[in-house]
């Protein structure tokens, strides 16, 4: 699989990606979407193994670990936009703030882990995440950034119907919340409709 | 947000939900007033009390209180978008539309478990607005209001589905507010955490 995809205007061009999409598509028309998930919401294969893992986890534990891989992603691909050099000053200020708010999302998971006894996993290298190092502009990282971001809500989105303390569902529907405001700033950067569904799954 | 004369407490009083105390957190165990048209006991119990009924019922009281904010966000919606214009007004016509939309899956669901849906109030004694700022501000409110609300309620959900959809809802409710917030000219992601309180 090719490391250098690019994303424009949310249209994939490249086969491989296609084909993950027209199978995403068709999975979830046949309704997987919602119980298997594993396909949903995102376009970048290779963010799928992450998604997966979200899809896949059972238990609170379980659960916050594959959340706290997810923050963590999003935290060294923001990290990695941020010193791209691609931005302009406005966006460049838009990624810092999703950056320092996604790793705030990643610090209160990894204590929320700890209190169940679980060690939390190593970040991610930004060598490690498919898809990054192609993007060659800011509207392709922007789209980059909304993938990610849509693939997030729809783990959050999953993981409500997998937790089960009380606390921890309060929490993840905060940063799921949060996760869909991060989307607003996307679409508006991308010139996309800022609210488009009235019920925000991830599941485009 | 959320001062005097649109305070929370105000909000959930005109949706028929009472407020114990300074935290939405206990409103759950709060009956309020009805002025809503149907049961509004608050989102459900808090944890420190014991449930009573099955799940199903224990649901459809939270759906129910759920209900009546989405059908007081869709009369609020309608107060505001008079005053809206331009690119405010095509973002308060698509909000009005999610909290309709909002509002028929809760009764289709209440239906679904065999409760009695709680009907719109006739009216709400909503605020005075004096143009097109105090419209986004009330909004912003009306929003602020139901993510605190949602996010409370959320864990007293018996029904995974459920619970997942609440949090579809809260989570657009937290994208209208953002929309709002940048038209006011405030931060439209301002806490990592988004609790809809100040």
């Amino acid at each position: 699989m090719s490391d250098r995809l690019s994303i424009r205007d949310g249209d994939v061009d490249t086969a491989v990606v296609a084909r993950y999409e027209r199978t995403r598509r068709e999975a979830l028309r046949a309704g997987l979407g919602t119980g298997a998930g594993v396909l949903a919401a995102a376009t970048i294969p290779g963010l799928l193994g992450v998604r997966s893992a979200f899809a896949q986890a059972d238990g609170d534990a379980e659960v916050l670990l594959a959340a706290i891989r997810l923050e963590q992603t999003a935290v060294v691909a923001y990290g990695a936009a941020a010193s791209s050099g691609l931005l302009d000053p406005a966006f460049l200020a838009t990624t810092k703030l999703l950056r320092g708010q996604e790793r705030e999302h990643a610090d209160a998971l990894v204590a929320a882990l700890r209190q169940l006894g679980g060690t939390p996993p190593p970040a991610p290298r930004a060598r490690d995440i498919p898809g990054l190092r192609g993007l060659g502009d800011q509207r392709e990282i922007a789209s980059f950034a909304l993938e990610l971001e849509t693939m997030a809500v729809a783990a959050y989105y999953e993981a409500h119907q997998k937790l089960r303390a009380a606390p921890l569902l309060r929490t993840g529907a905060q940063i799921m919340a949060n996760e869909g405001q991060h989307l607003v700033l996307l679409r508006e950067a991308l010139n996309r409709p800022p609210v488009p569904n009235a019920f925000e799954t991830g599941k485009q | 947000m959320l001062q005097d004369p649109v305070s929370r407490r105000r909000l959930l009083g005109l949706a028929g939900l009472g407020l114990a105390g300074s935290s939405a957190a206990v409103l759950a165990a709060c009956g309020g007033g009805d002025k809503g048209g149907g049961g509004g006991g608050g989102l459900g119990k808090t944890t420190e009390l014991e449930p009573e009924g099955t799940a199903a019922s224990r649901d459809v009281v939270v759906l129910n209180s759920a209900l009546d904010l989405e059908n007081m966000a869709v009369a609020a919606y309608r107060a505001a978008l008079p005053l809206l214009t331009g690119a405010a007004l095509n973002a308060g016509k698509t909000f009005l539309e999610h909290e309709r939309e909002h509002a028929d899956a809760l009764t289709e669901a209440i239906r679904q478990l065999g409760g009695a849906p709680n009907k719109p109030s006739r009216g709400y004694d909503f605020p005075r607005l004096a143009g097109q700022r105090a419209a986004l501000t009330f909004a912003a409110d009306v929003e602020s209001t139901a993510i605190a609300a949602y996010i409370d309620a959320l864990p007293r959900l018996t029904s995974p589905d459920l619970r997942g959809t609440a949090a579809a809802i809260v989570t657009d409710e937290a994208e209208h507010l953002a929309v709002l917030s940048g038209a006011l000219g405030r931060p439209q992601a301002p806490r990592a955490f988004v609790t809809g309180k100040a």
